[in-house]
């Protein structure tokens, strides 16, 4: 369960990763000097940091061994 | 990328007014707040202790979604950043993004100017001032249309003086406009 969750977790992570880099390249490339294009582009990469920090950590605190199907209660 | 002549220099730059990603940074912000609604609906209709346990899970699907949302958002932003009205004093330049990896780049310059049009249609763009920016070239060169502009009034002032000053440079005697 743990290795599924992981390779599913590395699959979302690539995801991800290439859509960051996407912005990242259209607003270094295209932005227009001297414009506010670097303070966007560091809160959109500080964002993605805590993001990616935090999937990793809340990923790692899941009992994947331990994990029960929620059921509706009757 | 727009790459300047030698001697040319940016006279001013326009983008879309900030109402146009509003209705898209509000859907974000409401989509943000989707998971507390599903945990509480779960909460109410599941066994307790089974959503203890599984609560590192939902976290982490939650986490992931505020990160999906995050990062489309910034493409959205991206789309609507890099629209942008560049008037130099030497050429108009419109950089329209349409997406990722896809983009429109116009140039036209200030001497082909014939005539310049402003639209504002609507209660909102009126209180908020903002409008569409027509621009009438001469010859067979396509018209220009800049939609959503802040202030249009003050656009259009700002790329007539520019025609001007590029007209008066023209027929200045020894100076002539650079080639393309």
């Amino acid at each position: 369960m743990r290795l599924l969750a992981f390779a599913s977790l590395l699959v979302v992570l690539l995801v991800f990763a290439a859509a960051v880099a996407t912005v990242v390249f259209h607003l270094r490339k295209y932005g227009v000097p001297g414009d506010k294009t670097q303070i966007i582009l560091r809160i959109f990469i500080t964002g993605s940091v805590v993001f990616f920090l935090a999937t990793l950590i809340v990923f790692l605190n899941v009992p994947w061994d331990n994990l029960h199907i929620p059921t509706i209660a009757l | 990328m727009i790459v300047l002549h030698d001697t040319e220099k940016v006279v001013a730059t326009h983008r879309k007014t900030w109402f146009v990603f509003l209705f898209t940074g509000i859907t974000s912000f409401l989509m943000m707040l989707a998971p507390f609604v599903l945990y509480a609906i779960m909460r109410a209709a599941l066994d307790p202790l089974i959503t203890a346990l599984s609560f590192h899970l939902l976290l982490l699907f939650a986490v992931i979604w505020w990160w999906g949302i995050w990062t489309s958002t910034f493409i959205a932003f991206s789309n609507y950043y890099l629209d942008v009205l560049v008037v130099t004093d030497e050429r108009v330049l419109h950089i329209d993004q349409h997406g990722p990896f896809s983009r429109t780049v116009s140039e036209l310059r200030l001497s082909r100017i014939q005539d310049v049009s402003i639209e504002q249609h609507g209660l909102l763009p009126t209180l908020i001032h903002f409008g569409d920016i027509h621009i009438q070239t001469a010859g067979e060169a396509p018209n220009f249309r800049f939609t959503s502009v802040p202030y249009p009034t003050n656009v259009k002032e700002v790329i007539m003086q520019a025609h001007r000053a590029a007209l008066a440079r023209r027929h200045t005697p020894g100076e002539h406009e650079p080639d393309v």
